[in-house]
């Protein structure tokens, strides 16, 4: 059955010490196959969690401005880099951050994009899948991310 | 057309009035039950206090959803089965999250497991919604089709 191995329908839950396990998400009928989104807070931004598409074929990690915005992150005085992202040219302000993902917290070099047309943002090779593992298990719609040794 | 007897007035309702008044009401927090009005959930009473005009202390959240539910409006109770809704089965919750999520396709969202709190047309209302009832929930926008669930070879440009 799919989705067995998820017991709860916690977004994300510790396993042990180390591992989470996090179900994709579903999406409506016209958006496609479920995701594997990983809801992750800014510091500074306590009242939410973003979700973050964890994403293999991202360089960078990025957020939408408006969460710099919200989180009390000044970009003013920061020099613009121009990505294409997904087909679509932004303008990114990188800047060191806390981030959290339930238990753990460490610190990215994000990239506060405007504009941002996407639905979430990207967690990337820089500055997340080199400090966890992530595996995907996509035929039980979730991943399991742990973090890596340091 | 119904007629509603509340707090000792006569009100003439049709849904086509409650679906208007409805329409330009913010969403407040469920409690243990809701209303499906166009897709999003309200309070009972918050929808019948919009459009009568009652105090809600002038009448209860049992008269709230009899009358609602006369209208023929969905009024279910929170955590209990919901909109029947036909799941895609694709998916770690058999389509379940899916159909919760459709209806709020294009929308930013606040989403706590099992539930939307609130939706709008921006990030940053969503986020004064949850400040203002102090709550905290995940914060996104449900994609509304496939040209916004932005997957990324992410590549700057010299």
């Amino acid at each position: 059955m799919a989705g067995a191995g998820v017991s709860s329908y916690d977004r994300l839950r510790p396993v042990g010490r180390v591992a989470l396990i996090v179900p994709y998400t579903e999406l409506p009928a016209a958006s496609g196959w479920p995701r594997p989104l990983l809801d992750v807070a800014v510091a500074g931004l306590d009242d939410a969690t973003f979700s973050c598409l964890a994403d293999t074929g991202s360089v960078n990690s990025l957020l939408p401005a408006w969460i710099a915005k919200e989180a009390g992150l000044d970009l003013q005085q920061i020099e613009a880099r121009s990505l294409v992202v997904g087909g679509a040219t932004t303008e990114a302000r990188f800047l060191p951050v806390p981030l959290t993902a339930a238990a753990y917290t460490w610190e990215a070099e994000v990239g506060f994009c405007d504009p941002w047309p996407y639905d979430w943002g990207l967690l990337g090779q820089l500055w997340f899948f080199r400090y966890f593992i992530v595996t995907f298990r996509a035929a039980d719609f979730q991943f399991e991310v742990v973090p890596v040794k340091s | 057309m119904t007629t509603a007897r509340i707090a000792g007035h006569e009100f003439d309702l049709t849904p086509t009035v409650v679906e208007a008044v409805a329409g330009g009401l913010e969403p407040e927090p469920i409690r243990d039950h809701y209303v499906v009005v166009r897709g999003r959930r309200y309070p009972p009473k918050q929808v019948l206090a919009a459009v009568t005009g009652l105090d809600r202390a002038d009448f209860t959240t049992h008269q709230a959803r009899a009358v609602l539910r006369r209208l023929g409006l969905g009024v279910y109770r929170r955590q209990a089965a919901g909109p029947a809704t036909t799941p895609s089965a694709v998916g770690p919750h058999g389509g379940v999250e899916a159909a919760m999520l459709d209806p709020y396709q294009g929308r930013w969202v606040a989403q706590v497991p099992g539930e939307v709190l609130s939706d709008s047309d921006s990030p940053e209302a969503v986020l004064v919604w949850l400040r203002r009832h102090h709550l905290k929930a995940r914060v996104w926008r449900v994609p509304g089709s496939r040209a916004t669930t932005g997957s990324a070879l992410s590549v700057e440009l010299p």
